[in-house]
């Protein structure tokens, strides 16, 4: 077998400190967002101390998945084997329902790419990449749920 | 606030500019130094201030910059990473002159080509940390990805098209088309931009600047020494930089009303001029949508309204406001802000050729998007 014909690996985040909540939460089928004990304010990525009170007591907590596409993009080139056979495939900024502007990036599933819409609704997705890592990405909303 | 001493730009250069031309970064700024000094008059001793700007693993200190010249004695130096490209490295330079800590002040930006949509990134077995742990692992690498979605919340929100971003392309390029030094200079049509690929829809190749080597290099002074000078002065009236509270490109609160709104009105509340006072303009295209947001931000057009109004064509020569004269980055290559700087000076100068603006005596500039963004405003 050459390596050329080697099936490439996924790209993997490396948790540290900071961020292994959310990826521990994550491979739990769980969206842990990191929020202020002090003021409630939630807040992403993970940081040392909350923007708005200032508090150094911040802990993970679990949020409903639902959020909507604020926007996307059809991603036509891969910068990385991995995504070579995923072409096209969408990139996007999905806004969480439980506090304006609480945005994480993703990729949008189970949708086909030319049918997404910014400001449609979305829910979260466990997707595993590897044995310690599973990536939460979103789908479509079914309308009622 | 005060302005402090008023700060002329007395001369610009570039180095060799181009791919694989194989000079060093200390050797393209040392080039650009020598024609900026020889445009002004100058020799090395008659500097006291360098400033740079880099990209991180691409560093050129200031203070090496200032033996490599030969200039004895630096009484202010900066070299930057962080923000607006540069803008940054001019705006430390008007404060370092405005203010008295250097008189005669070298500001300095210098890349070797890093492809936007080049290749495969190279990504480290045990994972990707930091920030980019966030968006690597979902395919997100590189500044087109986010480019493409700035795009698409703009469509979204205000209905812009794909052919008036294209038009804004085909506007420029007729710019370049009248310029020697351009590197991009045969006609391009809207059908042309619409049919170059996609990178990360809807942002297409045409969209994005032109990745170089370059150096680009500006000399500011007082103005009392600016009057013995070899060239006219142009005088800086006023300059900004802002950033949005939530820094990240891609979380922060509005992507068509980002940094540049912030920058835009700290500039403008400098100055009793307006937007309908200028007369030229050079806008950040690094991607070709952040000139849109430029034209939107300081008050050419409201906001949401620049597809339109290059599609009208008031971005060309006979348009409310000719930009990017030299035909922008996408066409004389990445020299990441500094182009605009030199180009809007030499506007004022009438300088320009068979693409000056007639009577040009105000003209804007600025640089980057999203997070952080710088701008300046220009007078004879």
């Amino acid at each position: 077998m050459t390596a050329s014909s080697a099936v490439p690996a996924p790209v993997l985040p490396r948790p540290d400190e900071l961020t292994a909540f959310f990826w521990e939460g994550a491979r739990a089928h769980r969206l842990l967002i990191q929020r202020c004990d002090r003021c409630g304010l939630y807040l992403h990525w993970p940081r040392p101390i909350c923007r708005r009170c200032q508090s150094f007591d911040l802990t993970p907590s679990e949020v409903s998945g639902n959020g909507v596409i604020y926007t996307f993009t059809i991603a036509e080139q891969a910068f990385h084997p991995w995504f070579a056979d995923k072409l096209p495939f969408v990139i996007a900024v999905v806004e969480l329902v439980e506090q304006p502007n609480l945005k994480l990036v993703t990729n949008i599933v189970n949708c086909p790419p030319h049918a997404v819409r910014c400001d449609s609704e979305v829910e979260v997705v466990f997707q595993p990449i590897s044995d310690e890592i599973t990536l939460p990405m979103f789908q479509p909303r079914p309308v009622g749920r | 606030m005060s302005k402090g001493q008023r700060v002329a730009v007395v001369g610009v250069g570039y180095s060799t500019i181009g791919r694989n031309i194989g000079l060093s970064l200390e050797h393209l700024a040392a080039q650009a130094s020598v024609s900026a000094m020889a445009d002004a008059g100058l020799r090395p001793a008659d500097i006291d201030g360098v400033v740079t700007h880099s990209f991180p693993d691409q560093q050129l200190r200031a203070t090496d910059m200032g033996d490599v010249l030969g200039i004895p004695d630096l009484g202010f130096y900066s070299g930057s990473v962080d923000g607006a490209a540069y803008a940054v490295a001019a705006i430390h330079g008007i404060a370092a002159v405005a203010s008295g800590s250097c008189h005669t002040c070298l500001t300095l930006r210098t890349v070797h080509r890093i492809g936007a949509t080049g290749s495969s990134r190279e990504v480290p077995a045990e994972g990707v940390g930091g920030r980019q742990q966030f968006l690597a692992p979902y395919g997100e690498f590189t500044a087109a990805q986010w480019a493409g979605m700035y795009m698409q919340r703009h469509m979204h929100e205000f209905g812009t098209t794909e052919e008036q971003f294209g038009a804004f392309v085909v506007a420029q390029r007729a710019y370049a088309a009248l310029n020697d030094d351009a590197l991009h200079r045969s006609p391009l049509t809207i059908d042309d931009y619409l049919a170059s690929r996609y990178v990360s829809r809807p942002l297409r190749l045409l969209d994005c600047d032109y990745p170089v080597d370059s150096s680009s290099a500006l000399i500011f002074t007082t103005e009392e020494r600016a009057r013995d000078l070899a060239k006219k002065p142009v005088f800086f009236e006023a300059w900004a930089m802002g950033t949005t509270p939530v820094l990240d490109f891609h979380l922060l609160e509005s992507m068509p009303r980002s940094s540049p709104w912030n920058a835009a009105e700290r500039m403008w509340a400098m100055t009793d001029l307006r937007a309908k006072d200028v007369h030229v303009a050079g806008l950040y295209d690094g991607f070709s949508f952040i000139a849109l947001q430029w034209l939107e931000a300081l008050g050419f057009c409201g906001l949401g309204e620049s597809g339109p109004f290059v599609e009208a064509g008031n971005t060309g020569p006979a348009g409310i406001i000719p930009t990017n004269t030299d035909g922008g980055a996408c066409n004389v290559g990445r020299r990441h802000g500094a182009n605009f700087f030199i180009e809007v000076t030499r506007q004022l100068r009438n300088e320009c050729g068979p693409r000056q603006v007639a009577g040009a005596e105000v003209g804007v500039v600025s640089n980057s998007v999203g997070g952080f963004a710088g701008c300046a405003l220009l007078t004879t």
